[in-house]
């Protein structure tokens, strides 16, 4: 026994003011036609369809639209076709509304697909081109201005000469690829522009610390990254310098997304110049911070009693700068060499009477057998007197320095 | 708050992204008022993070002034000092190592070390 599908026919009540479904509303207007409808609408039907379909149509009609009797495909087919020609003024208007409201709602999805597609292009260039480090690309390290100001405007020429040409697009035209480069663009090089004053303002902060300096020991260096470029200056002089401005024009977009896309554009723009400052106030107290820890060490170093030894650390903007300073008095250093003479004294002693004892109970066997721990044994032991050694000679130079 | 700190503050820059925003034709009021409120909020807390920065960078100071008052004194006590120190500042952290004072006392201290050191050696090897 198999399982068969009945049409029954049913009448419904019709928002005419929204897509309402076409067959039901052909049905309704064919079962509730008057009487000179009907009579045009039966004599077209028997020249299409004969007298013997016209006839079964007459005869069921009162029950199909009472619902009593199951509507066949084939019969319902030829009503749908036939109807719409003998359709009142009042239900073509319905069905004219009908059309304009599909049309509409079409209109609407390729709207919303076109600025999906719009503004989702745009995130996709911005993400794909913005400054980021991946682990198979080569980092480029800079060490002078000259290179840092080099390496930002080949990065805006970068920016500029990004094209989009092969990329696919469904429900956007050539000015909107276009519009969508532009504001990409734009969102990127504002980017780039707030790397480059982070930069900027760091080197100018930190260079006048970068400079010859009667520290005994001093050491200084600066550190940043963006992209794939690693800035480093490090125990050098560091002379002023002139840094090229870096402006930009504002955007004015164009299109039929406009109020959209300057809504992305403001929010883009309200996080990166957030960033921006965010960036500024990890940065604000750096110049403070190293004026406490140069003239903490200073005071320090007054006291000819000690040794000081300081380690800074300090935030700028987008970079860190690290400074070391280490001062021996020579009061001390009398004190600190007596003191590496008997470590290395003891470090040789040891040795030595332990090879007196060898020899004298004639363990070389011994000492021989158990090479694998000998040799690094006799190596390292070497290595730390050598240091010592070293350490004495430059604390020796040291004392001579302060004579 | 010190004077070069309201400098660099001075940089906290939102005149250009309000410029910005108010330029933009296409963009209705209220999402313009929104996104200023958003820039206004973002702003205070800025200045709440700064603040807080400057408040530890002066509690640092104050901390490591206190560790070289006693740095400072203990040579005129007498004693033999060995201090490390590591302040967390606004803007990073400095760390100080201090070795010194007395060393009257170092001297006879390592040669009773040693002499120690060879006469147990002695004994064993000996």
């Amino acid at each position: 026994m198999s399982w068969v599908y009945r049409s029954y026919y049913k009448e419904r009540e019709i928002d005419h003011g929204s897509i309402f479904d076409y067959n039901q509303f052909i049905l309704q207007e064919f079962f509730n036609c008057d009487n000179e409808t009907w009579y045009r609408l039966a004599s077209h039907y028997r020249s299409v369809h004969g007298n013997r379909s016209l006839s079964y149509l007459e005869r069921k009609f009162s029950e199909w639209k009472n619902g009593n009797y199951h509507l066949t495909d084939l019969m319902e087919e030829r009503i749908l076709d036939v109807m719409p020609n003998f359709l009142s003024k009042d239900a073509r208007n319905k069905l004219i509304i009908r059309d304009e409201l599909i049309r509409i709602r079409e209109e609407e999805r390729k709207y919303k697909l076109g600025l999906d597609e719009f503004l989702r292009t745009i995130k996709r260039i911005v993400q794909s081109n913005q400054l980021k480090r991946s682990s198979y690309q080569k980092v480029n390290s800079i060490s002078t201005f000259e290179a840092f100001v080099e390496t930002i405007r080949d990065e805006l020429d970068k920016i500029k000469n990004i094209d989009i040409e092969d990329l696919s697009l469904y429900y956007n035209t050539d000015e909107e690829r276009k519009e969508i480069l532009n504001i990409a663009k734009y969102v990127l090089k504002i980017k780039l522009q707030s790397t480059y004053k982070h930069l900027k303002n760091d080197i100018e902060l930190v260079s006048p610390y970068f400079k010859k300096n009667e520290f005994d020991r001093f050491k200084i260096s600066y550190k940043a990254s963006f992209g794939i470029h690693d800035i480093k200056f490090s125990n050098t002089e560091l002379k002023e310098v002139k840094f090229p401005t870096f402006d930009l024009r504002n955007i004015i977009s164009n299109n039929k997304y406009n109020e959209f896309a300057e809504k992305y554009l403001a929010n883009e723009l309200k996080d990166i110049f957030y960033k921006r400052n965010d960036n500024v106030v990890d940065g604000f107290l750096t110049t403070t911070d190293i004026n406490i820890f140069l003239s903490k060490y200073l005071e320090l170093k007054k006291n000819q009693d000690c040794e000081v030894k300081m380690n800074g650390e300090f935030n700028g903007e987008i970079g860190i700068l690290t400074m070391s300073a280490q001062y021996i008095p020579p009061k001390f250093l009398d004190v600190e060499i007596n003191k590496k003479r008997f470590a290395a004294g003891l470090k040789i002693l040891i040795p030595t009477l332990i090879l007196i004892w060898i020899g004298e109970s004639d363990s070389w066997n011994l000492l021989i057998g158990l090479w694998f721990i000998t040799i690094p044994v006799g190596f390292g032991i070497y290595s730390s007197i050598k240091e010592d050694f070293d350490t004495i000679t430059e604390l020796k130079n040291k004392k001579k320095y302060y004579a | 708050m010190p004077e070069n700190t309201n400098r660099s503050l001075a940089k906290l820059d939102n005149n250009q992204i309000l410029a910005l925003i108010d330029s933009m034709p296409n963009l209705k009021e209220e999402d313009k008022q929104d996104l200023q409120l958003q820039i206004m909020s973002d702003n205070l807390e800025l200045r709440k993070k700064a603040m807080s920065k400057l408040i530890q960078s002066q509690q640092a100071q104050a901390d490591i002034s206190g560790v070289m008052g006693q740095i400072l004194e203990a040579p005129k006590k007498g004693v033999y000092i060995n201090s490390k120190q590591t302040a967390e500042t606004g803007s990073g952290k400095v760390e100080i190592e201090v070795k010194g004072g007395d060393t009257k006392f170092i001297v006879p201290v390592l040669t009773i070390i040693a002499i120690a050191a060879l006469v147990v050696l002695f004994i064993v090897f000996g």
